[in-house]
């Protein structure tokens, strides 16, 4: 009998200090979505804050999309919805059924630019529901112009040695023929794809917009682009680099790394390896 | 078993369909003509111009000597034709059993509505009700037999209910004309001395029969409030349909549009009470008579569009925006005098929520979400994205979002491979080749020697229609980046259709 009431004794503690974890539905949406990286997600705090936008920013190659992909997947381990809206419709459903993401529930919009792009996020975001919205920038925002390298006699060296062979220019860059011939673009910008009826720049309150709409809608935002766009209506910039590429007969591996290079969540300038396998 | 049927009507079904798409005009002395081209008649006038001294009867010159402030309307058989439907579809909402009558006039069993509603008074009331909704002055009455119902909704005022089994005492008093006899039977019913429908009951049936024929058995029968027919039902609609002709033929989109909301909101009316959204709209713009040839066939002065929705909507903001997608798009050749919208219904998805998922976008939203997102993007450009069983790697599908849920659907990583950044159409290339080996590249947006190179990878299909053979490399560039290439052997051309991410 005696055993009895201290069994029973023991079940309500157990049902007490579960009760005390119990905890609202707000609660249970985790504040944070993870990228599928750990050491990533651990430098994040957790991974791309809800109700955020986070920038992910980088030359070809770098592991923009593999990063983009790895969170989808992740984030729809975690029963949500996904959505991408792709202004450079580059994104490749083979390989993200690769990397584990369901396609039946990824909504993927493919607008026709930058402006129709972020239209499109906003409705999404609008519509709520979604946990992640990739909006995918890269190759179709506009390179910025920047200055000239310091040394014009290697750059000219270049496309002397290039143009030996009667085919390619300029291996690194693209020569704007212009009244200022100091101005060049940056090679991963794709001016070369910028569709038209598309201003350069995207005003700030777009970002602002986008922000809010987010917030309301609990979703959290990853921009994906070739260099940082949103300013500071981002809550964190990453910036993946390309390293080296691993060839032994076929491509094997891609090294690369990823470098928190601002964040409102703490440890900006950590730098996470990323290796991306083929096989 | 005790039948109850309700009987809705509509006074004045020309008059009343012209207001229920300018309802403007109800404040205003309204005459509508029969429409004919010489010497047109009125055929009804509200209550303005009753007061004016405009009434049905005169010819519209004559009301308009007698009221020169009327404001003439031509009957629109469209518009009586939508508005009939409207009251139909207002019916089907209440009961699957109901019988169209005569125009403006429908008969609906309500005998099972009682576990629904506490009174008759209620469900009368919200049929009543209903019928403002959808922009129609409706009379409604309730009895025991479609007859009873019927007398009952001409003579009341809003409703009129009449209590079971009292039907036969109701008609007692009531002159024998309302159960509407044939002329010869009227003419018999005078000379005998009828004059009230108890007067006719209280006649023996098989007298009546011998000198009135079937005709007068079924009207006694009627008068003594016994059931008559069963309901003659109809099947649902396929197609629901508003449409207006215009007074003046109008020339720009902003216009149309205006004109388009009215009835696309009536649309929408209707098919909510029926539980369905639109799904595939249809506009059919009638073009000005003037600007069509006089030998052309019949079709020839419709301009018909057709505009899909993403999901089935009943979001009138979103069909109005890819109406006006369509619109400007392709503008009318011509003047239009006339619109007609057609909407092919569908049922909005209904989806079980998980116990223990995140919540997703309602049906609702998502529906409209995709509908915008349709009109933002284009055709083809919004779904879920598919694999398709091909040889070739850059082979997708868009199918419709509609997603399953989580539980269902597990993901399969079972292969892994390098994430691809796509060209889509893939980027014509220059290859610069040096004893058949890649040298240099060039292509749109992209420059370099060649670095390193792994392939050919062949690749065959679709021997059977058209045929490709490409070998595909995987290339890393000068630029530090690693492409994905293909050489078509078919044509000699080379592409790059994407980089490695």
């Amino acid at each position: 009998m005696a055993a009895s009431a201290a069994r029973i004794a023991e079940v309500l503690a157990s049902l007490r200090a579960a009760s005390a974890r119990l905890c609202t539905a707000a609660e249970v949406r985790r504040a944070h979505l993870p990228f599928g990286v750990p050491a990533l997600d651990a430098q994040l705090a957790g991974g791309l804050p809800r109700g955020k936008l986070t920038e992910l920013t980088g030359a070809r190659s770098s592991g923009r999309m593999t990063l983009a992909l790895s969170a989808l997947a992740a984030t729809q381990r975690a029963g949500e919805l996904v959505a991408v809206v792709d202004a450079a419709d580059a994104f490749d459903p083979p390989s993200a059924h690769a990397a584990g993401v369901v396609l039946p529930r990824l909504l993927w919009v493919r607008p026709p630019g930058q402006t129709a792009a972020l239209q499109a996020a906003d409705r999404v975001l609008d519509a709520g529901g979604f946990g992640l919205v990739v909006l995918y920038l890269a190759g179709v925002a506009r390179g910025k112009p920047v200055a000239a390298p310091s040394q014009p006699a290697a750059a000219i060296a270049a496309i002397h040695a290039v143009t030996r062979h009667h085919r390619a220019v300029g291996a690194e860059l693209q020569l704007v023929v212009s009244n200022e011939p100091r101005v060049v673009r940056q090679p991963e910008g794709s001016a070369f794809r910028a569709p038209r009826r598309q201003s350069s720049a995207v005003a700030s309150s777009a970002w602002a917009r986008l922000q809010q709409r987010a917030e309301k809608a609990g979703s959290a935002i990853l921009l994906v682009a070739d260099y940082p766009v949103a300013g500071s209506f981002s809550v964190a910039t990453l910036e993946t680099r390309r390293e080296r590429a691993e060839w032994t007969g076929l491509l094997d591996a891609i090294h690369g790394t990823v470098r928190v290079v601002r964040s409102k969540l703490g440890a900006p300038g950590a730098v996470v390896e990323l290796v991306r396998a083929a096989v | 078993v005790n039948v109850r049927v309700a009987y809705l009507r509509v006074a004045d079904p020309p008059l009343q369909a012209i207001l229920r798409s300018d309802p403007d005009l109800a404040a205003q002395p309204l005459i509508v003509s029969d429409g004919k081209e010489r010497t047109p008649a009125v055929i009804s006038a509200n209550l303005h111009a009753q007061k004016l001294g405009a009434r049905a009867g005169l010819t519209v010159a004559q009301a308009r000597a007698v009221a020169p402030e009327v404001i003439v309307r031509a009957r629109s058989l469209a518009l009586e034709r939508a508005a009939q439907e409207a009251l139909e579809d207002l019916a089907a909402a209440f009961s699957p059993r109901l019988e169209p009558r005569s125009p403006g006039e429908i008969v609906l069993d309500i005998g099972d509505l009682r576990r629904l509603f506490d009174t008759e008074e209620q469900i009368a009331t919200a049929l009543w009700n209903g019928a403002r909704k959808v922009g129609l002055d409706a009379q409604v009455g309730i009895a025991g037999n479609r007859e009873t119902a019927r007398i009952a909704a001409t003579l009341g005022e809003g409703v009129q209910i009449v209590p079971p089994g009292r039907e036969a005492a109701y008609l007692a008093r009531l002159p024998v004309a309302l159960l509407q006899p044939s002329e010869e039977v009227a003419l018999n019913l005078q000379r005998w001395g009828v004059r009230t429908i108890g007067e006719l009951a209280n006649l023996p049936s098989r007298g009546l029969g011998l000198r009135l024929g079937s005709d007068g058995v079924r009207l006694a029968r009627v008068a003594r409030g016994q059931s008559d027919d069963p309901l003659v039902p109809r099947p649902d609609p396929i197609v629901f349909e508003e449409g207006i002709d215009l007074e003046w033929p109008l020339d720009n989109v902003e216009a149309l549009l205006f004109v388009a909301r009215r009835l696309v909101d009536n649309l929408l009316e209707r098919l909510t009470w029926r539980a369905l959204a639109v799904s595939e709209l249809e506009l059919v713009l009638k073009i000005d008579r003037a600007f069509v040839d006089v030998g052309a066939a019949a079709g020839a002065g419709l301009d018909i569009r057709k505009i899909v929705a993403g999901a089935p909507t009943r979001e009138a903001a979103t069909l109005l925006t890819l109406t006006r997608v369509a619109l400007e798009s392709a503008p009318p050749g011509a003047p239009i005098c006339g619109l007609t919208v057609r909407a092919r219904p569908g049922h909005t998805r209904a989806s079980q929520l998980g116990l223990f998922e995140p919540t997703g976008p309602s049906p609702d939203k998502l529906a409209t979400l995709l509908a915008r997102l349709h009109a933002l993007a284009g055709e083809g450009r919004v779904g879920a994205p598919a694999l398709v069983d091909r040889h070739l790697p850059d082979a997708y599908a868009v199918a419709t979002f509609a997603p399953p849920s989580h539980a269902a659907e597990r993901p399969d990583s079972s292969g892994r491979r390098l994430a691809l950044h796509a060209f889509r159409p893939p980027r014509p290339a220059e290859a610069h080749l040096d004893r058949g080996r890649l040298r240099y590249l060039t292509a749109d947006g992209l420059a370099g020697q060649v670095v390193h190179t792994a392939g050919p990878f062949r690749v065959r299909d679709a021997w059977w229609q058209s045929p490709v053979l490409r070998d595909y490399f995987d290339v890393e560039l000068s630029d530090g980046a690693i492409y994905r290439v293909f050489h078509d052997l078919h044509t000699g051309a080379w592409h790059v259709d994407g980089c490695y991410e």
